[in-house]
């Protein structure tokens, strides 16, 4: 319950379902994968309906970008559930998700790491601000980013449909972007578990160029539809324990209400710099899980 | 000068109300796992080994009952207290 507890603040603060830990540690007391990816997935839709909704409170959630993802998720996520039934049958499901699980958790560590460090050396100046500022430059709503130009390249692709997300300050975007985004967090999230915020949050701020505090909100709002659904799915195929989701969840349903609140006192640079070590935290124990074969439980 | 000091004793207890509000919540929702946990243990496994798909059903409501409904419960019992201070 402690470990819910802890996975349920940082979850509520960076966006994500905290499955980059959540994952890992049910790993390493001995939960076979299969029921792990499951499992994660149903502890994280309650708790993300109440981390949503005070995000929502807060003016952090784009409903229309969030509507519009979910034509995206849900085939995402009944693909990456399917690839795990697919492994169930043919392969070491355990070996085979922990590897993947481990190379996306170290990329992404690698990727926030240099372009938060970036954005924070380079921010100083005026002029920088003006030119790599993701969503309206013009509001509060608008966040320094080094990689704001890859952002604003691709809202200069014009394959229509060409959809405007006005609370985003995006004037402009393809809609086969933001399913492509999508489409990429729900296989992740059916195939490795949890939200998948740790690839959706930064994909919106890095190639959507949507402001942090909307992409974190929007996030937990797209888990609740990708999370359902991956729990429903899993579930049929006997990939959920109910009762291990139930005690995760009782912790982390308060932890997410303290850092959703946590979130008004950070601004962006600084929440994606400080999400780094979590990523790589989960990475070890998986490593160390395989390498030893050891469990906790 | 009076108006900084009321403010701060406003705070205060603006977060006194809050963190009172989280314990409960935090104990409906222990409360409520112990309950699942009593009640519904073998029908849950004899389920989940029988009729996958109510299995899927009832976990999806189990999981957003715990947090979903008890906010609700807790919300609305604190709306209640507030308005008997007030």
């Amino acid at each position: 319950m402690g470990a819910g507890f802890v996975i349920g603040v940082l979850g509520g603060f960076f966006g994500v379902g905290g499955s980059f830990l959540a994952g890992p540690a049910l790993f390493a007391f001995g939960v076979p994968m299969n029921f792990v990816v499951g499992t994660d997935l149903a502890h994280i839709v309650g708790k993300s309906i109440v981390a949503a909704r005070r995000h929502s409170r807060l003016g952090n959630v784009d409903f229309k970008l969030g509507l519009l993802m979910i034509a995206g998720t849900i085939p995402g996520v009944e693909a990456g559930a399917q690839g795990i039934q697919y492994l169930k049958r043919h392969a070491n499901v355990d070996q085979v998700v922990a590897l993947v699980f481990i190379f996306v958790l170290i990329s992404i560590a690698i990727f926030v790491a240099w372009e938060s460090l970036r954005t924070l050396q380079l921010g100083k100046g005026a002029r920088f601000k003006k030119t790599h500022t993701v969503g309206s430059a013009n509001t509060n709503r608008g966040d320094v980013s080094a990689l704001a130009g890859v952002a604003r390249r691709i809202h200069l692709l014009q394959f229509p449909p060409m959809i405007s997300l006005p609370r985003s300050g995006i004037r402009e975007v393809s809609l086969w972007a933001i399913l492509i985004v999508a489409f990429v967090g729900g296989v992740c999230s059916g195939f490795l578990g949890g939200g998948a915020g740790y690839i959706r949050m930064p994909a919106m701020v890095y190639l959507l160029g949507v402001p942090t505090h909307l992409a974190v909100g929007t996030d937990l709002f797209e888990v609740i539809i990708s999370g359902g659904y991956g729990t429903l799915t899993h579930a049929l195929k006997g990939n959920v324990d109910i009762l291990i989701a139930l005690v995760m969840q009782t912790g982390a349903a308060i932890g997410a209400k303290l850092g959703a609140s946590l979130t008004t006192y950070f601004h962006g640079p600084g929440i994606r710099l400080a999400f780094v070590p979590l990523p790589l935290l989960g990475a070890a124990l998986l490593i160390y899980t395989l390498i030893t074969g050891h469990h906790f439980g | 000068m009076s108006e900084p000091t009321t403010n701060r004793a406003g705070g205060s207890a603006t977060v006194v109300w809050y963190l009172v509000e989280m314990t409960v919540y935090a104990l409906f929702v222990f409360a409520y796992y112990l309950a699942v946990l009593h009640a519904s243990r073998g029908w849950l496994k004899e389920l989940f080994d029988t009729h996958k798909a109510i299995y899927a059903v009832v976990a999806l409501a189990l999981i957003i009952g715990q947090v979903v409904l008890l906010e609700l419960v807790t919300t609305g019992l604190f709306r209640l207290i507030r308005g008997k201070f007030k």
